[in-house]
């Protein structure tokens, strides 16, 4: 289950409310949807410069990554670092700056006092789009870990005929500065600088981190009409589902008549590409970043203990009165379990002689005991109706496909998909033949390319630890996309890659469909009071008693042999050294050395060198003559196919009582040797030699419940193990909720 | 300062306009919007969206002058605040304990008398709550 959520965009730990209104009577699911309409994973165009940059400083792209934090307190050359321990080196490699978030440092140094001044223009940065854009918010962040930031600073926007389109001086008053530009209606910036004039401390650079220009929109429930999210981490191919690598998708329709922002602007027709009013009209581009919530409004609750709530003004008795009628004390709110105490006796002592207590107000007889005349008052005491909150879950983070917009439609829609989707057409090829790694470092090694190299820099993942246990002498995946390299490892252990709702790519093995009820019970119980309709199906498809797995080793060649040799390489009588950069193919090579050949004209040594499993990139230096050429030529080990074996493995009763069911297992080049293919062959015939029971259960549903999560879901006919892990949940949000969840029958462990 | 029985409708910054007390009626017409089904065990399970109302102020009679208002209320067709004065301080409140936001529906009318500036019948301004 989701552990966290969000009341008012603050999170929080899911409260036991939050479970308690999923399964009231009179549910009441609220939904908002985080629209980012720059999001720089996705963005290209966008570039950093300065005119005034430190010995290091990663300005471009870390000052527009949308990352706010530093990791480390770094050790820099103004006086403030000691070797005590606590300091960090400044990253100095490009490897080091994509894991250290560090910012712009300016050459420039403020005095004393932490003023830029000087022959010097005061220190600036410059943040260029590819194309014109909006910009209704804008982010300065000084240095977050060490505290400082720029107290003075000027804001100037552009459009791509130089023209200012705003410009303000601001003052920080803290590391982050927000500033609201969305009244400004700038709807076509180019360019915008960041210049400092004072900083927070003196004797030292300027640093920021972020620099970055927001249009970001939270739609409420009063503008979604319909929301559709499908997630899952089993696809119905008609075969086991094993490997599989799920996009999970929403459906978003919106309404398209006004769109009212959280600043109160107001925008007609907003949706409309063609609407040059509507600052979203050159926004719906594809690769937007949407994050929907969904959750419930509370019950309405009190304070747990009581608190005043009003005391009258003096009530007068004459000697003549002994009693007195209130005919109605006002609370002016909605109380619980009021009493009220006579106070503030002057002269006579008051008690109560009747009273009637409403949640609005109560109604009161005073009667005087003693003393002749004199004054009293009468305070209420109770406990007040508390403001109900909406409590919402995080449902994953989606990336738009096209928008869709029917002129003779009150509404817009657009699909959008996981992370997943974004990594489907990236091609890679690993820089080395990985040798005897764990399916787990293999995963590693791929996901840690992808936050290089995409670059996703806010690419996270949970692999399971069961992976460490399969080790693959050889591994070369050759020219993939990133999904085929994680869907080859998901099929080598039986296993499953998918986003979790907290956008983690999570990659389960086959272990992930047991369940120990020992290490504690199912995450959540659905019974008969929660839903409309339970299916049972029997996948006899699914059934396989009889299983075939090729065994592929890759093995490295015993000896040498030539690789490839270049063309001619031509060196000009100006040419002294040429970077040649040489790639073989999809063929992957261990220990490869470069030769020089075939010069004519001139000598070529090779002065430096870096090999790939796939190539190498070396210098070339002229070592004599005046103009020339010569070739290159690469012998190594080649990674090559042995002869595959087959493994055949059978559950002998379950021929006896539903016949042969043969399943040939996919071949994967990461199943190389016996273990690893009896392993795969044990596990198969576990899960799928006897007919299994799974279920889909048409409910209200819990948007805390994620896929993985074990349910109780005990039937018209309860046994002791009705247990299932969730594979599948459709849930849909038009203002009432509805949720199909499909699960797996747990197969129990001790 | 309102009295107790006024109707007024108000557009966001503008001046409030009081609509003619004379030869009419209230009617206010809640609808809940909804979704219920009864689980496997029968327990009936309800989620409701929101409660909304539609008013409707049938005129048994207006004369011209007051036809007029409305039809210009109506012409604005912009979302208005109602207010329904229950006493001078509390007014009618929606489901969220907020004064209603409606928009105006066109106005039918039926003129009975040209003398003066006019007497009409059938009308009846209708609000949706939005």
């Amino acid at each position: 289950m989701i552990a966290t959520s969000y009341v008012n965009g603050v999170s929080q730990a899911r409260s036991a409310a939050f479970d308690a209104a999923a399964k009231s009577t009179c549910p009441n699911p609220k939904a908002s949807l985080d629209i980012l309409w720059t999001d720089p994973y996705v963005l290209s165009g966008m570039t950093v410069e300065t005119d005034d940059e430190g010995h290091i400083s990663w300005h471009d792209p870390h000052v527009v990554d949308l990352i706010k934090a530093t990791p480390h307190k770094y050790f820099l050359l103004d006086n403030t670092a000691v070797l005590d321990g606590t300091f960090f080196l400044c990253p100095s490699t490009i490897q080091e700056a994509i894991e250290n978030q560090f910012g712009w440092y300016s050459d420039s140094v403020c005095d004393e006092t932490g003023t830029f001044s000087g022959e010097l223009p005061h220190p600036a940065i410059t943040v260029n789009f590819a194309d014109p854009r909006p910009i209704k918010q804008l982010v300065v962040v000084g240095e977050p870990t060490i505290g400082q930031y720029p107290d003075e600073f000027d804001i100037a926007i552009y459009d791509s005929g130089d023209a200012e389109l705003f410009s303000d001086t601001y003052i920080g008053t803290s590391v982050e500065t927000l500033i609201d530009l969305s009244s400004e209606g700038i709807n076509a910036a180019s360019y915008m600088t960041l210049t400092i004039k004072h900083w927070s401390q003196g004797g030292t650079m300027a640093k920021i981190v972020e620099f970055f220009g927001i249009v970001s929109d939270t739609i409420g429930a009063d503008d979604i009409v319909t929301m559709s999210i499908l997630e899952e981490r089993e696809l119905n191919t008609g075969s086991l589902p094993i490997g599989n690598l799920s996009c999970n998708e929403i459906d978003v329709e919106l309404q398209n008549i006004k769109l009212v922002r959280s600043s109160g602007e107001e925008v007609d027709d907003p949706f409309f590409p063609d609407n040059t009013d509507s600052y979203l009209s050159s926004q719906m581009t594809p690769n937007i970043r949407i994050t929907p919530f969904i959750g419930f409004k509370l019950p309405n609750t009190f304070e747990a203990s009581p608190s005043d709530i009003i005391t009258t003004t003096e009530i007068t008795f004459v000697a003549a009165t002994t009693d007195i009628f209130l005919f109605e004390i006002l609370y002016g709110e909605t109380v619980s379990e009021s009493a009220a105490e006579i106070v503030d006796k002057v002269d006579i002592t008051v008690s109560i002689t009747a009273a009637a207590y409403y949640f609005n107000r109560c109604v009161l007889t005073l009667h005087k005991d003693t003393g002749e005349s004199g004054t009293c008052k009468v305070k209420v005491t109770g406990k007040k109706l508390l403001t109900s909150i909406i409590e919402l879950i995080k449902i994953g983070t989606f990336w738009t496909n096209d928008w869709n917009v029917d002129e003779s439609s009150f509404s817009v829609t657009v699909t959008a998909r996981d992370r997943l989707s974004l990594l489907k057409d990236v091609d890679f090829m690993l820089d080395e033949i990985l040798v005897d790694k764990t399916l787990y470092e293999i995963a590693e090694a791929v996901l840690n390319h992808a936050k290089q190299n995409v670059p996703m820099t806010d690419l996270t993942w949970d692999i399971d630890d069961e992976l460490e246990s399969y080790v693959v002498p050889y591994c070369w995946f050759g020219k993939v996309s990133y999904t085929q390299a994680l869907s080859r490892i998901a099929e080598a252990c039986l296993g499953q890659v998918y986003m979790s709702k907290e956008d983690v790519l999570t990659i389960k093995p086959y272990t992930a469909n047991q369940y120990n009820p020992a290490a504690g019970g199912a995450d959540l119980t659905i019974d008969e009071d929660e839903y409309f309709g339970r299916k049972q199906p029997i996948n006899s498809s699914n059934l396989k008693n009889h299983v075939t797995v090729i065994i592929s080793p890759l093995v490295l060649e015993d000896e040498d042999s030539e690789i490839t040799t270049t063309d001619e390489i031509v060196f000009g009588s100006g040419d002294t050294d040429i970077e040649q950069t040489i790639i073989w193919g999809d063929d992957a090579v261990s220990g490869a050395a470069a030769n020089i050949t075939e010069e004519t004209g001139i000598t070529v040594i090779i002065t430096a060198s870096k090999y790939y499993a796939w190539g190498c990139v070396l210098t070339l230096h002229k070592n004599s003559g005046t103009e020339g050429t010569c070739k290159v030529a690469v012998t190594g080990k080649k990674l090559v196919n042995s002869e595959p074996e087959e493994y055949v493995a059978s559950n002998s009763n379950s021929i006896l009582l539903y016949g042969k069911k043969e399943y040939h297992y996919k071949e994967n080049f990461l199943i190389q040797d016996t273990t690893m293919a009896v392993a795969i062959a044990t596990n198969l015939l576990n899960a799928y030699a006897n007919p299994r029971k799974d279920v889909s259960v048409d409910w209200i549903g819990n948007p805390a419940l994620e896929l993985g999560d074990v349910i109780d879901n005990p039937g018209k006919y309860p046994t002791a193990d009705d247990n299932y892990i969730v594979t599948k949940q459709s849930i849909k949000y038009d203002g009432t909720l509805n949720t199909i969840t499909e699960a797996r029958k747990a197969i129990i462990v001790a | 300062m309102a009295v107790k029985g006024d109707i007024t409708l108000v557009q966001s910054g503008m001046p409030s306009v009081v609509l003619s007390p004379f030869g009419r009626k209230l009617i206010i017409k809640p609808t809940e919007i909804s979704r219920s089904g009864r689980t496997a065990s029968g327990k009936l399970r309800r989620q409701i969206v929101a409660v909304k109302h539609t008013f409707e102020l049938p005129y048994s009679y207006i004369d011209g002058d007051a036809l007029n208002t409305l039809l210009s209320l109506y012409d604005l067709k912009c979302e208005m605040s109602l207010y329904i004065y229950y006493s001078p301080t509390s007014t009618f409140l929606n489901d969220n304990g907020a004064v209603p936001t409606v928009l105006l529906n066109p106005i039918q009318r039926e003129r009975l008398t040209m003398l003066g500036v006019g007497i009409w019948t059938g009308s009846t301004l209708t609000m949706d709550e939005v």
